[in-house]
């Protein structure tokens, strides 16, 4: 008799949300590997000099998938809602967007003449059908406008959303998540991302899984087309057990390489050869003062590369030492793909901090610059991409932002896959 | 003797790496990770943190 019935590959978002739905149904035992000392992956959190530093992401979705497991498994979801939630920097006034109609009101606040904004809304309110999968946002943009104002608008989203250029968003996608009003409020976990991560690996625990981290997965053991279980590495000691259910929050590249090609179809293997993920680049900033007056995100669309400010600290005052402050600005390279020319990118990421942070030069007394990219980007895969949980091994589900739902990304879109998995395991054992 | 290397085929630049570091020994630059080998103390803390596992001790 096997010791698990499903075993989770990974600790990400996805893994643990998996995982715990799984537990909690009390049908299955769960073993959870992870490689790294933590759990959460990209949604975690590390101490520095008492500072709560974040592993990638930035801004939780309140409301959205993530809350949804919790409020499953009766966990309490802590996160703090900065009111105002943003502003935008523009002509150098902070403006407030409405609720309603923000994004026009935007467009005109930032544009040289209001007929440029009436222009895109028409073209925007027009959509019949999506434009094609692979039309730029500036390809489409430039449809209807050129005034760098409103550009501007659209970089700064795009950016802070999905974390792309203009130039490699895709415009249906991002009419997509404008329509799905998608990740309309956003707050900050007072313990730090980790805190999220925490609670359902404690979830896990109670409902009788076991979490391991330390143990590197080498291998993931198909048997005839179906998966027969797991082999991994913890203290220099090589493990293994069996399983007819596996979990993979690795990344769908990865997964195909820990489980061998020969079980994937040709099919599968070429659209994962050509998956693309997120770059994201962001800079934190220790200081004495805030550099943003207010606890939301400061909307950047005059800048270079970002997309946004923020001083997190405000809100949550526990991520910094007493009387100091964490601040962030968050950006998106021109492309996401290799090589990255760090110089260049972050070089106007710091650009625009020194640019629109105005006491940067004085107050900034350590800073750290960031660039999630490769193998632990800002998003593993770009909303809209296609690719579902399922695979050609039978038995073997992948979860996380690289199989991330249409309208869903980031770390509402690994909560999302997650719950779809342990929905499509649950009613297939019943 | 050891030293720590910096493989920058695999580094991000994520910066998990220096958040760790107690001797304050590394350092990203514009996208790569940085070893400062005078000051490294070869604890080994920042391999077991690396996401993409891009560093590495080695003898020198």
């Amino acid at each position: 008799m096997n010791e698990f019935d499903v075993v989770v590959v990974g600790a990400g978002i996805g893994g643990l949300g998996a995982g715990a739905l799984l537990a909690d149904s009390g049908k299955f035992r769960v073993l959870i590997l992870e490689r790294l000392p933590f759990i959460g992956g990209r949604c975690s959190s590390l101490k520095h000099k008492g500072y709560t530093m974040t592993t990638a992401a930035v801004a939780i979705e309140g409301g959205g998938s993530l809350q949804r497991i919790f409020e499953d498994l009766g966990l309490v979801f802590n996160l703090r809602y900065p009111e105002p939630q943003v502003k935008y920097l523009i002509k150098g006034r902070q403006v407030e967007p409405p609720k309603k109609g923000a994004l026009g009101f935007l467009m005109s606040q930032a544009s040289a003449s209001p007929d440029e904004a009436e222009r895109v809304m028409k073209g925007l309110r027009g959509i019949t059908e999506l434009p094609p999968p692979e039309l730029s946002v500036a390809a489409w943009l430039s449809r209807f406008t050129n005034d760098p104002g409103i550009i501007g608008i659209f970089r700064a989203l795009c950016g802070g959303i999905i974390s792309l250029s203009l130039e490699e968003a895709s415009a249906a996608e991002l009419i997509r998540l404008i329509q799905a009003r998608s990740f309309r409020r956003f707050g900050f976990p007072p313990g730090g991302n980790a805190d999220l991560a925490e609670s359902l690996g404690k979830a896990i625990e109670r409902a009788g899984g076991r979490l391991m981290t330390g143990s590197k997965v080498t291998g993931i053991l198909v048997d005839d087309g179906k998966i027969g279980g797991v082999q991994w590495i913890k203290d220099g000691r090589k493990e293994q057990t069996y399983c007819s259910l596996l979990i993979s929050n690795v990344g769908i590249a990865k997964t195909v390489k820990l489980a061998g090609r020969q079980w994937f179809s040709a099919d599968e293997l070429s659209r994962i050869k050509q998956a693309k993920a997120s770059y994201s680049m962001t800079i934190e900033i220790l200081s004495d003062r805030p550099l943003v007056d207010f606890p939301g995100l400061l909307y950047l669309p005059e800048a270079r590369r970002a997309a946004f400010a923020a001083c997190p600290s405000l809100i949550c005052p526990e991520w910094a030492p007493k009387g100091r402050h964490l601040n962030l600005i968050l950006g998106a390279p021109s492309r996401s793909e290799e090589p990255f020319d760090g110089q260049k990118e972050l070089g106007k990421l710091l650009e625009d901090a020194k640019e629109f942070l105005p006491d940067f030069d004085q107050e900034a007394d350590e800073w750290i610059m960031r660039s999630f990219r490769k193998d632990w980007p800002g998003f593993r895969g770009r909303p809209g991409h296609g690719f579902g949980p399922e695979t050609s091994v039978q038995g073997l589900f992948n979860v996380g932002d690289s199989v991330n739902p249409p309208a869903f990304y980031g770390v509402s879109g690994a909560a999302e896959s997650a719950r779809g998995v342990t929905m499509k395991i649950l009613s297939s054992s019943s | 003797m050891e030293q720590l290397r910096v493989k920058e085929e695999l580094c991000v630049g994520c910066g998990q790496c220096t958040l760790v570091c107690e001797a304050g020994a590394l350092k990203v630059e514009w996208g790569l990770t940085k070893v400062d080998g005078e000051i490294c103390v070869l604890c080994g803390i920042c391999l077991d943190f690396c996401p993409v596992e891009a560093l590495a001790m080695e003898a020198s």
